[in-house]
């Protein structure tokens, strides 16, 4: 071992990846989120990115700054047309169960999109790449964050399912879930700005040319170019999928941990256990780099 | 209750909730059948307010230690229909190897009246990655149930049996899984009918019973009975009501299986995973309006027979 130690050669030792399930998540030790990364840590985290689809990082006070570069290594960020912004900084949302409106315990499970199974942002004509949530606030306890594993979703479908979805497209709209929240107004603005957009209901990865089932319960209103009946019989029962322990992996926060993953290639739920409790987590978020085909 | 008695929780037992609405981590407690009283008591005041309780590195249990153990909480009870392990006399072995893979939830042995009130479940080996386990707590999935929904679980009744259909529930299921299915855990067929909805008889909290034993509700058509129970059950097993823990060898989970459904995650391929289990024995559910569960199959031959 060398004496004289570049700071620089600390990084270069790389990324080590722990799984953290058995289809999918790792945790990852090694890396200093609030330092500059080295091209080959930035390559080592996408290639690990890639092959565990979420990866959790333990322990990294990382500011506002450190939380934009890193998400910078992967591509430009993008903000959000409706979840509340750290102020100073729109390219960093402020996530809580609350958001800002007045949430009764009656209104609670209609009012968040995020304790259901979905992929961020569908609703876009390029939805995000991959996200970065770093943990504010967190509650004593509860508040987990689970992420399922879409290509082992599509991987166990019955060949006769694989069969009939093939080709099969499917609409996206922002207004199914963030709709109800917003005045008329605003309705009205969203449905200029994001009109539905048309997925196919298999996806392939853009890096991985792997095949992910792409569609989810927040987003996706309905399959196209069948019967109502069917097309509402097949969505269901594509989208409940999810909700099988086995393509899942759950994720207990941490002060100052950091979770990124591929949004191509993962669903995730934000588990609302905890109100009254609060919670506050902060993403950024990167875009898309193709159109889903 | 003398005040020396029963000291605070906290000064007997380190507990700490591992998720918003069930489960909680016990640590520096060695189980044993030398617990005191008060430790005794202190873990079932916790069981019955967690639902479930995960005790770390307790590599000192065997068998029999398991076992002297479970005898402080309860009645220790043998299956009713798989044999126990060799040299034991209540254990349950749960091995991959052998079908042991229990991944669709449930609550432990409803095909019967007085199905059993705890299980105490011993890691003994477990997977590098996979394999965890999920509880869902159904006292507060009844709790949380929209008012009319609540009310008309209240009203129903459902038949549990251990002839589920197996291979239908396990598409994949290895051919001689099915078959020790129905030549072992269904080679006596029970069933029993439950109210849907039991209150719980040491917390008074009520709950739902429901689960992969369920066959069908009365008095509906199997169309609307599968239907309700679909609705009810998802209620069960959202994610905000369950706790999910990832195994090491030696750790020893504990659960109200009165509040509780399970379901063993079935993701680790090949790797072996053995877990042992004691249940101890239950008392049969009452409802909300004060009826008993009931045995239907074998027929009961007396009275007697069904207590």
């Amino acid at each position: 071992m060398n004496a004289i130690v570049d700071p620089k050669s600390l990084d270069l030792a790389g990324p080590t990846f722990t799984p953290a399930g058995t289809v999918l998540g790792a945790e990852v030790s090694g890396v200093d989120l609030r330092r500059p990364l080295s091209p080959e840590t930035v390559e080592a985290l996408r290639a690990g990115l890639f092959r565990h689809k979420v990866l959790f990082f333990r322990d990294q006070d990382i500011s506002h700054e450190d939380h934009i570069r890193f998400g910078r290594y992967f591509g430009e960020l993008e903000g959000h047309p409706v979840t509340a912004t750290v102020p100073g900084h729109p390219e960093i949302l402020h996530i809580e169960a609350a958001d800002g409106l007045k949430v009764t315990e009656e209104i609670l499970p209609l009012a968040r999109s995020a304790d259901k199974w979905h992929t961020d942002v569908t609703f876009r004509e390029k939805p995000s790449f991959a996200g970065v949530l770093r943990a504010r606030k967190l509650p004593p306890a509860g508040g987990d964050t689970l992420f399922a594993d879409t290509a082992a979703l599509y991987a166990d479908l019955p060949q006769d399912v694989k069969d009939r979805i093939a080709g099969l497209e499917a609409e996206h709209d922002i207004l199914q879930s963030f709709g109800y929240r917003v005045s008329e107004e605003k309705r009205e603005q969203l449905r200029r700005d994001y009109p539905p957009q048309v997925h196919p209901v298999v996806r392939v990865h853009p890096a991985t040319g792997a095949k992910h089932l792409f569609v989810n319960r927040v987003f996706t209103t309905r399959i196209l170019g069948l019967p109502e009946d069917e097309a509402r019989q097949l969505l269901t029962y594509l989208v409940d999928r999810v909700k099988q322990p086995e393509y899942q992996v759950r994720f207990r926060w941490s002060e100052n941990a950091v979770v990124f993953w591929d949004n191509a290639a993962t669903q995730h739920y934000a588990v609302l256990d905890y109100w009254p409790q609060e919670r506050v987590v902060e993403r950024v978020t990167v875009v898309g780099i193709d159109r889903p085909h | 209750m003398s005040a020396d008695g029963h000291a605070p929780l906290s000064t007997l037992l380190d507990i700490r909730p591992v998720a918003g609405r069930i489960g909680a981590e016990v640590a520096g407690v060695s189980l044993s059948a030398d617990l005191s009283d008060a430790a005794v008591q202190a873990i079932e005041t916790a069981l019955h307010r967690h639902k479930v309780l995960f005790f770390r590195d307790q590599t000192h249990l065997d068998d029999a230690g398991q076992e002297a153990f479970a005898e402080r909480l309860g009645q220790p009870q043998a299956h009713p229909t798989v044999p126990v392990r060799d040299g034991t006399r209540y254990l349950l072995e749960l091995n991959s190897e052998h079908g042991g893979r229990a991944n669709s939830w449930h609550t432990d042995v409803t095909f019967l009246p007085a199905y059993p009130k705890a299980s105490i479940l011993r890691a003994v080996t477990s997977p590098a990655s996979g394999g965890d386990t999920v509880w869902a707590n159904t006292a507060e999935a009844y709790a949380r149930l929209p008012e009319p929904l609540r009310d008309l679980a209240g009203q129903l009744w459902a038949v549990h049996t251990n002839a589920y259909d197996y291979a239908a529930a396990k598409p994949d299921a290895r051919r001689e899984d099915v078959e020790r299915h129905r030549n072992v855990f269904a080679s006596t067929v029970y069933e029993t009918e439950h109210p849907v909805v039991r209150v719980h008889p040491v917390t008074g909290e009520r709950t739902l019973v429901l689960g992969h034993f369920v066959k069908a509700l009365k008095g509906f058509s199997t169309a609307d009975s599968r239907r309700l129970f679909d609705s009810l059950q998802e209620h069960v097993v959202r994610l905000e009501n369950t706790v999910r823990w990832r195994w090491r060898e030696g750790d020893v989970a504990i659960w109200d299986n009165r509040a509780t459904q399970h379901y063993a995650v079935d993701d680790y391929g090949d790797q072996r995973r053995i877990m042992r289990r004691v249940t101890l024995a239950g008392d049969a559910p009452v409802s909300i309006d004060g009826r008993t569960s009931r045995l239907i199959t074998p027929a009961p031959q007396a009275p007697a027979a069904a207590a």
